[in-house]
């Protein structure tokens, strides 16, 4: 920001530079222009919301909008807040240092479930209040979007408005009817009613009433007179044309992805059982090479980064990759920006493919086989067999490759102590395989990350419950005894945070008050170690009637009124319940481009899809 | 290929971002500039730029110089300057690029003006900075007792506004912050501002 107007906090926090702004790209305009002032509010810390591609492009889109400024504000971290509270500054915008309170409209991007406690936070800091029925005409207009938006209930009580799907077409839109009402002088309420009737893929919660059962269950969802009953996700139906932002701010602090992120395709066709991103983002559509290339050479010479990586939920599945690549490596190098491809997927040309890519710089290995054994990796859908897995192994270390990462899940659907044993034997035939050729001098390591399943909703397994703690810790403890060489590097995701992740991922409208709580009680950054409190949880969730495990570890019906049924994100119940059914008979399904499942997306639209 | 030496100031809210975030934003200025920037070699390279001396956070400057090379034997200097500033941050300035004259080894000293929200006059001021400064310092091996005094060269203090002249060589070299921590509680807030760079013979280093 131009002015110093906190240089009182500014010289006591451990980075200044998270609350400075003044990045080289940062949009400025005159603010006697400006007749609609926004403020993006990402709830995590600069850092991590400053890697956000989805930020970049609804900022760009709605900067580009004449008359109209979006600016930027991120959650302090600890002593920053400490700081604000104590000598009660409010929180405020990077570009003009303005508190959010002087903004028309406050928007958050709901990344991950456990943002939601700085959501609150950060509205608390701004001296907003928290529920939107007790705001008034003079609080900013509070809205939402992003993955958490698939099942927007938790937080549905503090939002105004959702948009739903994607949003650099639909946020504009809705920017646009906020200042056709404003101008016509109508009310927070009329404007509201007009986002839910006149504009797609808006959700206004105050427009819906639900009614609960005894059991805590929910016997109604009944939207008012006029609002549709079912709220369609927006998507951009060609990637070609669609704005991309190039000249995307530069951030000073390193940043968590400091790099240019070239965007080349959206949705996923394989249809993994537990991935929420590969369904709620179908149909699959792709950018074309020679658009991809140009936007990321203009991204290259409008920001000066050396480093570039292809964004997309598995970069592998892309038709035109070897393609891009050599369109991309004919500037790349010369330029010396250096491409890494994330999101693989284990097949043959992979090797290959990085050897290329890697010219500049060689970065590590990662694979998901997600379980250990066959059976469950059918149950999954993740559609691929143990002979691939290692022969991708047996490739990586003929390349001169001496350490991989594997990532699995425990406490699947299904899942019994012989798929845990298997990951162990799994990793270890990896071992084998390192070691079944003479590789003079040379040392294997594996590392081995396992997360815990986190049902989610619109997936196959969205009815599932989670495992409980003890169970998933014991299966933990299970694998552990189970692994017999220190050439696997075993790692673990705390049960706890796993658990609070699938009370909100499955939750409904009365969390919002064991989120208040929580507030009251000072917790926030729960996706932090250091932050994170179990025992305070569990106090939280006690002050307010809230049994966590209705939400987390109660498996639901196929005809259960879900919380997030009035949300349709393109596929089918029928399809996720088919899924489900399949899941349990172990029985694979292939992936879009094989074979079209009818999970209903294509609905939806869109141009250079593999679906019909 | 030609040495380049570039003379900028950092103005501003800028002096929040480290030496370290601002010469990765320099690097990145560089890069945008379409200036033929020369790169190290090896694995993993990067634009050659090197600090004459490094700024501490917090502290603005009106003079700074780092060295960088282009693929070439001349230039129109007036016009690598004008292609830089069309893509630095703001805050960042640069002032002038020359051929550099001297060694960056040369540099020995450095002016800094520090203006000081205090109760003490300036006699109080200048009594305190130009005795024997003994301050707790974190050093490699823990906090050690040490005489910042024998670092400074000058002192003088108007309006509250302090004038220092202290080491600054790459072995020899002390941060003007440690002065103001001299002082104490007695010192509300301060704004250093690094006014120049000069040789052991306090030429001003080109």
């Amino acid at each position: 920001m131009k002015t110093d107007r906190y240089s009182y906090l500014l010289s006591r926090v451990e980075k200044p530079g998270r609350y400075t702004g003044n990045e080289y790209g940062e949009t400025q305009k005159d603010l006697s222009t400006v007749d609609t002032r926004m403020c993006f509010c990402f709830p995590d810390t600069y850092e991590i919301g400053m890697s956000n591609l989805g930020m970049k492009i609804l900022m760009g889109a709605v900067n580009r909008l004449e008359g109209v400024w979006c600016e930027k504000a991120f959650a302090p971290w600890v002593d920053m807040e400490a700081l604000m509270r104590e000598t009660g500054t409010k929180l405020f915008s990077l570009e003009t240092g303005d508190p959010l309170t002087d903004f028309d409209i406050v928007a958050f991007t709901l990344q991950y479930e456990l943002c939601y406690t700085n959501m609150v936070n950060m509205l608390s800091l701004a001296g907003i209040p928290f529920y939107a029925k007790d705001r008034g005409e003079e609080y900013p207009l509070i809205i939402a979007g992003g993955p958490c938006s698939y099942n927007p209930e938790p937080v549905a009580d503090f939002i105004d408005v959702f948009s739903i799907g994607e949003g650099e077409e639909a946020i504009p839109e809705l920017v646009e009817l906020y200042r056709k009402c404003k101008k016509e002088g109508l009310s927070k309420k009329e404007f509201l009613f007009k986002a839910a009737t006149t504009l797609e893929g808006f959700y206004v919660p105050s427009l819906y009433t639900v009614e609960y059962n005894p059991d805590g269950t929910i016997a109604s969802f009944t939207p008012d007179e006029g609002v549709p009953a079912k709220i369609q996700k927006r998507i951009i139906k060609d990637l070609d044309k669609v704005y991309y932002p190039t000249d995307a701010e530069v951030p000073y602090i390193e940043t968590v992805h400091d790099r240019i992120v070239m965007e080349i395709f959206r949705g996923c066709i394989r249809g993994c059982r537990f991935c929420q991103a590969g369904m709620v983002y179908r149909p699959y559509r792709e950018k074309t090479p020679d658009v991809i290339n140009a936007c990321a050479r203009e991204c290259f010479d409008k920001t000066g980064y050396s480093e570039m990586s292809l964004s997309c939920l598995s970069v592998s599945d892309y038709t035109h990759l070897p393609e891009l690549i050599d369109k991309l490596l004919t500037w790349t190098d010369e330029k010396k920006v250096s491409l890494s491809l994330p999101s693989q997927r284990i097949d043959a040309f992979y090797e290959e493919l990085m050897e290329k890519v890697m010219s500049v710089r060689k970065s590590g290995m990662t694979f998901a086989p997600e379980a250990g054994t066959q059976r469950l990796r059918d149950v999954i859908n993740k559609n691929i067999t143990e002979e691939e897995i290692l022969s991708a192994c047996r490739k990586a270390f003929d390349g001169g490759r001496n350490s991989l990462k594997l990532y699995f899940m425990n406490g699947l659907p299904t899942e019994t102590d012989e798929d845990i044993v298997g990951i162990a034997n799994l990793s270890q035939s990896i071992v084998d395989e390192f070691y079944s050729v003479k590789r003079p001098g040379r040392k294997v390591e594996v590392g081995i990350s396992v997360s815990c399943f986190v049902p989610k909703a619109f997936t196959p397994f969205q009815w599932e419950k989670q495992d409980t703690m003890e169970e998933l810790r014991r299966k933990q403890m299970l694998l552990r005894d189970n692994i017999k060489t220190r050439k696997i590097r075993y790692s673990w995701h705390e049960a706890k945070v796993s658990h609070l992740e699938a009370v909100f991922a499955k939750g409904n409208r009365t969390l919002s008050k064991a989120l208040v709580e929580a507030n009251r009680q000072g917790q926030r950054f729960d996706g932090w170690d250091e932050c994170f409190d179990y025992e305070k949880w569990c106090g939280i969730f006690e002050a307010v009637g809230i049994d966590p495990a209705f939400f987390a570890n109660r498996k639901m019906s196929f005809d259960e009124i879900l919380p997030w049924d009035h949300i349709d994100c393109g596929v089918t119940k029928e399809f996720l319940i088919r899924e489900c059914k399949k899941a349990y008979a172990e029985s694979t399904t292939p992936d879009c481009r094989t074979q079209c499942s009818a999970c209903g997306a294509n609905k939806l639209g869109g141009e250079r899809k593999c679906c019909r | 290929m030609l040495p380049v030496r570039m003379f900028f100031s950092k103005k501003g809210s800028i002096r929040y971002i480290s030496h370290l975030d601002i010469s990765r934003a320099i690097s990145r200025a560089l890069v945008r500039s379409g200036l033929d920037i020369v790169y190290t070699e090896g694995y993993n390279p990067h634009v050659r730029l090197v600090f004459v001396q490094p700024l501490s956070i917090f502290q603005e400057s009106v003079y700074e110089a780092a060295d960088f090379r282009l693929y070439r034997d001349e230039a129109d200097f007036d016009e690598v300057t004008r292609a830089i500033n069309a893509v630095l941050p703001e805050g960042l300035e640069v002032l002038f690029t020359a051929s550099p004259v001297m060694d960056i080894s040369d540099c020995a000293y450095a002016t800094y003006s520090i203006s000081l929200d205090t109760d003490m006059s300036d006699d109080e001021i200048r009594d305190e900075l130009s005795g024997e400064m003994v301050i707790n310092k974190k050093t490699k091996s823990g906090y050690k007792d040490v005489d910042i005094s024998e670092f400074v060269k000058s002192v003088s203090v108007k309006d509250k506004v302090v004038e220092m002249t202290v080491c600054a060589a790459s072995n020899r070299c002390l941060n003007p912050a440690l002065a103001v921590q001299y002082l104490g509680d007695r010192v509300r807030s301060s704004l250093i501002t690094r006014t120049g760079l000069y040789n052991e013979k306090m030429e001003k280093f080109v």
